[in-house]
C-alpha cells in the first residue's frame, strides 16, 4: 500500500479533524492537505506544489462551492485527471447527477455516526492506495 | 095709293133695282176675283206638290244611300215620308199604316222630346237630340236626330225633317268606356303603391297613394320635379337610368331609391319606371310606379343586421372584436353618424368607452355612471331618447340603450344622428333587442377577459411559486446539510471523548454518551424526513409502471427487518402507474411503522390486495400495538407521533397521506388496541 497525497477540501474544522484523526487511527502513512474552500484549494493546485494524488471535496462552502471547484478542475488539463470523491451530507438527486457529469470518481454521503464514517474513509483511502495514480510536478 | 106712296115705292124699288145691280155687280167681280185665287191657289199648290215632290227626290237621291233614317213629318208629327232605312229602324211603315212619331217617344223622354220639339219651331233646327225611342216591337233604342222646319215659300213651317242616327250601341260603347275609364281611375286612385306620369321629370298625373306617400299635394308637385324629391344619394343613379330611357336603351327599370318626402323624413321605395313612347319612339312620359318598402327594408334590415350580427359575433371572445361588430352593425343599420358602445366599470364607477365609430374621437372617453342624464339607464336599465333641438348640437337626435344581463347593466349603446326625432319607438325596439341579444355573449367576453387576466396573473403566480418551490428546496437541502452537520460533529466529538477517556469514564457516562448519540440519530433522522416531505409534490414525477410485489421485495432487501417479523403478501398486488420514488416512500413508512410499533414476539405484517372496479385498495396490516381509535385523524398531521421512538420521527405517515393524495387516493385506519392496526391506501385504478 502505497502513501497517498491527499487534498481535502472541507470548511468545516470538525470535518477536517475527522479526516485526520480516522487516517492516524488507522495508522495510515497517508498527507492530509487542508484547504478551507474551492478558491484556495485551487490556488494551491495552481501553485508550486506537488499535485494530490486524490480530492475529497465538500459541496457546501463559501466563495466557490464544490461543484463550481469541480467544474473548473475538470476543463484544467494539468488537473482533470486528479480522481476526486465528492463528500458531503446532501443526497440531492441534481447534485449527485451534476457530480457524476462533471466526471468524479466516487461520492460518500458523510454519516452521522463517526465509527460509520470511520469505516468509509479507510475503504476510499484503501482503494485509491492499491490504485496506479499519475504522478506529476 | 097716293101718288107719293107710288113716288116713294117707285124710289125704293128703284134703289132696290139699283143695290141688287151693285150687289151684283159686286159678286160677280168678288167670285172672279175668287176665282183668280182659287186659281192662283192651284197654281201655289201644283207649285208646292212640285217642290216637295223635287224635295223629296232630291232628300231622296241624298238620304237613299246612308243607312241613317230620313223622316219628314208634319207639324202634327204625322209621319209623311220615311226611308228604307227609317223603315227598317221603326219597323213602321206608313205605306201600310199611319205613324205619328209620338208614338215613337220612350215615355221617360217625353218632356225632353216636347221640349225639343219647342225649341225646334222656335229656332228652325235641332242638333243633337239625343234619347231613347221603342219601336214597334218594343225595342228600346238611342237615338241621335239632328232636325229640321221646312217652310214654305211664305216662309211658314208646314213640317219638320230629321236625320236619325242608331247610336244604342255607340252609347252603350261609350258608357263601357266610362265605366272602364271610372273602373280604371279607381283603381289607379285606390293602388297601394303611388303612380306618377311625369313628363321630363315633371309631374303630370298622381295618384292619392303617391300623394300620401310623398307628403305634396297635386298642385305642389306640378311646382317640383321628381329629382326634387328623390334623395341626394340618389339622384346619380335615377339620372342615369333616365337617359337610358331616353336613348331607348331600356323600356322599363326597377330601382330601390329614397325619396324625401315633403316634412324631410325619407323613405325607401322601390320604383318601376315604363317608358310611354311617341310613334317615333322618342319618349313621350315616365310611369313611376312607387311602392313604400320603409317598413318591409326595415324589418328586413332588422333580421339581417340581427342575423349578421348573430354570426358575426359568434365564437368571438374578444370584447372589442364584440363590440366593433355590434357598433358597426348597428351604425349601418339605423346609418348613424356616431355610436359606441360603453361598459360598465365597477371598480371606477364609469362607463369606459370600448369601441366608436367616430371620426372625432381619438382618446376612448370615461362617463361618469351616475352623471345625472344616465341615472335612468344605468340604474332602472330603461332606454333614453334626447333630441337635441333646443341645444347647439351638431346632431339631431342621440339615443342610449343599456345592455342588460339577468337585469344589471353591464353596458350601454350609445348611437347619435343627425336627424331631428330620428330615435322612436321602433328602432329602439330594435336597439334593445339587439342590445340583449348580444348581452350573453359580451358577459361572457367580459367574464374571459377577467379570467385571462386573473390567469396571466395566475401563471406569473405560479411562476414565482415553481421558483420560490425550488428555493425552497434548496434551501430544504442547505438547511438539513447545515442542521446534520452539527450532529455530524457532535457524534463525532462524543465519540473521541469516549475514545479518548474509555478508562475514565464510569458506567453512567458511558450510557448517557450513548443516550447523545441516540438523540442525534434521532434528530438527524427528523430533518431526513422534513426533507422527504418537503420535496414530495416538488420534484416533477416520473410516471412508470412499478409492479408493487418486486417494489415490496425490494423493500425487504433494503430495510432493516429484525428477525421476528415476517412480512408476507397474501395475493398478487397490482402493477400501478406512478412514481417509483413515491411509492416506495410510501410503503417504506408503511412498513417500517409496523415494523416500529411492533411489540410481539412473532410480528406478522401482510400485505393484501381488494380490487374494486375502479380503485385498488391495498392493506398492511400488523399485529403490533394498535392506535386508539381517537387518534386515528391525528397521526396523519405532521409532528404527531404518538409514541416515543427513537426511529419516529412523527414525520412518516403525513409523508403517507401526502403521497396518497398526490396519488388521488384515500388513506385510512382500522386498529385494535393491542390486536392490530391496518393501514388501508385506496388508489384509482
Amino acid at each position: 500500500m502505497s502513501s497517498l497525497s491527499i487534498l481535502l477540501v472541507e470548511d468545516d474544522t470538525i470535518e477536517v479533524m475527522k479526516l485526520n484523526r480516522t487516517i492516524s487511527k488507522l495508522n495510515l502513512n497517508h498527507t492530509v492537505i487542508e484547504m478551507k474552500n474551492g478558491e484556495l484549494a485551487l490556488e494551491y493546485l495552481n501553485g508550486d506544489h506537488k499535485l494530490p494524488d486524490i480530492i475529497l471535496l465538500d459541496l457546501n462552502m463559501p466563495k466557490l462551492n464544490g461543484i463550481d471547484f469541480l467544474s473548473i478542475l475538470k476543463e484544467d488539463n494539468e488537473l482533470k485527471h486528479i480522481p476526486t470523491i465528492i463528500l458531503t451530507t446532501s443526497c440531492n438527486q441534481k447534485d449527485l447527477q451534476e457530480c457524476y457529469n462533471l466526471g468524479v470518481t466516487g461520492y460518500i454521503l458523510k454519516p452521522l455516526r463517526y465509527e460509520e464514517y470511520v469505516t468509509k474513509i479507510e475503504k476510499i483511502v484503501a482503494y485509491w492506495s492499491i490504485n496506479e495514480l499519475i504522478q506529476k510536478k | 095709293m097716293d101718288d107719293e106712296k107710288i113716288k116713294i115705292l117707285e124710289r125704293a124699288l128703284k134703289r132696290e133695282k139699283q143695290a141688287r145691280k151693285q150687289a151684283e155687280l159686286i159678286l160677280e167681280k168678288k167670285s172672279l176675283e175668287l176665282y183668280t185665287i182659287a186659281q192662283e191657289l192651284k197654281i201655289a199648290n201644283e207649285k208646292l206638290g212640285t217642290l216637295l215632290n223635287e224635295k223629296d227626290t232630291q232628300l231622296k237621291g241624298v238620304f237613299e244611300n246612308i243607312n241613317d233614317a230620313y223622316l219628314i213629318m208634319d207639324l202634327g208629327g204625322n209621319v209623311l215620308k220615311m226611308n228604307d232605312s227609317a223603315v227598317d229602324f221603326f219597323e213602321y211603315d206608313i205605306q201600310k199604316e199611319k205613324l205619328n212619331v209620338q208614338n215613337l217617344i220612350y215615355i221617360e223622354d217625353t218632356e225632353y222630346a216636347f221640349n225639343s220639339f219647342g225649341v225646334l219651331l222656335k229656332e228652325g233646327h235641332f242638333s243633337d237630340y239625343t234619347a231613347r225611342i221603342i219601336t214597334k216591337s218594343k225595342k228600346i233604342k238611342w237615338v241621335h236626330i239632328n232636325a229640321s222646319i221646312i217652310f214654305d215659300d211664305k216662309n211658314k213651317p208646314i213640317a219638320a225633317q230629321g236625320i236619325v242616327r242608331d247610336i244604342t250601341e255607340t252609347k252603350f260603347n261609350n258608357e263601357l268606356i266610362e265605366e272602364q275609364k271610372n273602373q280604371l281611375n279607381a283603381i289607379v286612385e285606390n293602388a297601394p303603391f303611388g303612380i306618377a306620369l311625369t313628363q321630363q321629370g315633371s309631374f303630370i298625373k298622381t295618384n292619392k297613394a303617391f300623394i300620401d306617400l310623398i307628403g305634396y299635394n297635386e298642385n305642389e308637385l306640378h311646382t317640383i320635379s321628381i329629382n326634387d324629391i328623390t334623395h341626394p344619394e340618389d339622384v346619380d343613379k335615377s339620372k342615369n337610368l333616365k337617359k337610358s330611357l331616353e336613348k331607348s336603351d331600356l323600356n322599363n327599370f326597377l330601382v330601390h331609391k329614397k325619396y324625401i318626402k315633403k316634412d324631410g323624413s325619407v323613405i325607401w321605395a322601390k320604383t318601376n319606371v315604363s317608358a310611354v313612347r311617341n310613334t317615333n319612339r322618342s319618349l313621350k312620359y315616365e310611369v313611376a310606379i312607387i311602392e313604400d318598402i320603409t317598413s318591409e327594408r326595415e324589418k328586413n334590415l332588422i333580421l339581417d343586421t340581427i342575423q349578421k350580427l348573430t354570426r358575426s359575433i359568434l365564437g368571438k371572445v374578444n370584447i372589442y372584436e364584440i363590440s366593433w361588430e355590434i357598433i358597426s352593425q348597428i351604425a349601418n343599420f339605423l346609418e348613424t353618424d356616431e355610436c359606441s358602445l360603453y361598459l360598465v366599470n365597477k371598480e371606477t364607477n364609469s362607463l369606459d368607452q370600448i369601441t366608436t365609430i367616430n371620426p372625432n374621437t381619438t382618446d376612448p372617453k370615461k362617463i361618469d355612471i351616475r352623471s345625472a342624464e344616465l341615472v335612468d339607464i344605468t340604474n332602472n336599465g330603461l332606454s333614453k331618447i334626447f333630441d337635441n333641438k333646443a341645444s347647439k348640437s351638431v346632431y339631431g337626435s342621440e339615443a342610449f340603450i343599456p345592455i342588460l344581463n339577468e337585469n344589471i347593466v353591464i353596458g350601454i349603446i350609445h348611437c347619435k344622428h343627425r336627424q331631428n326625432n330620428f330615435f322612436n319607438k321602433s328602432n329602439i325596439n330594435t336597439l334593445e333587442n339587439i342590445a340583449s341579444l348580444v348581452a350573453i355573449q359580451l358577459k361572457s367576453a367580459i367574464h374571459l377577459r377577467a379570467r385571462n387576466k386573473a390567469e396571466k396573473e395566475n401563471i406569473t403566480l405560479l411562476k414565482q411559486l415553481e421558483k420560490n418551490n425550488l428555493e425552497l428546496q434548496e434551501y430544504a437541502h442547505i438547511v438539513s446539510h447545515d442542521l446534520k452537520s452539527p450532529l455530524r460533529s457532535i457524534n463525532a466529538l462524543v465519540s473521541w471523548i469516549r475514545e479518548d477517556n474509555q478508562d475514565i469514564l464510569d458506567n453512567v457516562s458511558l450510557s448517557n454518551m450513548d443516550l447523545i448519540d441516540t438523540t442525534l440519530e434521532k434528530m438527524e433522522q427528523l430533518i431526513s424526513d422534513i426533507l422527504i416531505y418537503s420535496s414530495i409534490g416538488n420534484k416533477e414525477t416520473k410516471k412508470e409502471n412499478v409492479n408493487l410485489n418486486l417494489l415490496i421485495e425490494e423493500l425487504k432487501q433494503i430495510m432493516f427487518v429484525p428477525t421476528n417479523i415476517q412480512i408476507n403478501i397474501l395475493n398478487e398486488l397490482p402493477t400501478l402507474n406512478a412514481d417509483r420514488i413515491k411509492l416506495q416512500q410510501l410503503f417504506q413508512n408503511l412498513i417500517s411503522n409496523a415494523i416500529k410499533f411492533n411489540d410481539k414476539k412473532e410480528g406478522i405484517i401482510d400485505i393484501s390486495l381488494i380490487e374494486e372496479k375502479k380503485n385498488y385498495t391495498i392493506s398492511v396490516r400488523d399485529n403490533g400495538i394498535g392506535i386508539d381509535e381517537k387518534y386515528f385523524k391525528q397521526i396523519f398531521k405532521i409532528f404527531n407521533s404518538l409514541k416515543e421512538s427513537k426511529e419516529s420521527s412523527g414525520i412518516g405517515l403525513s409523508i403517507v397521506k401526502k403521497i396518497v393524495d398526490l396519488l388521488g387516493g384515500e388513506v385510512w385506519i382500522e386498529s385494535e388496541m393491542n390486536v392490530f392496526t391496518a393501514f388501508f391506501i385506496k388508489i384509482p385504478k
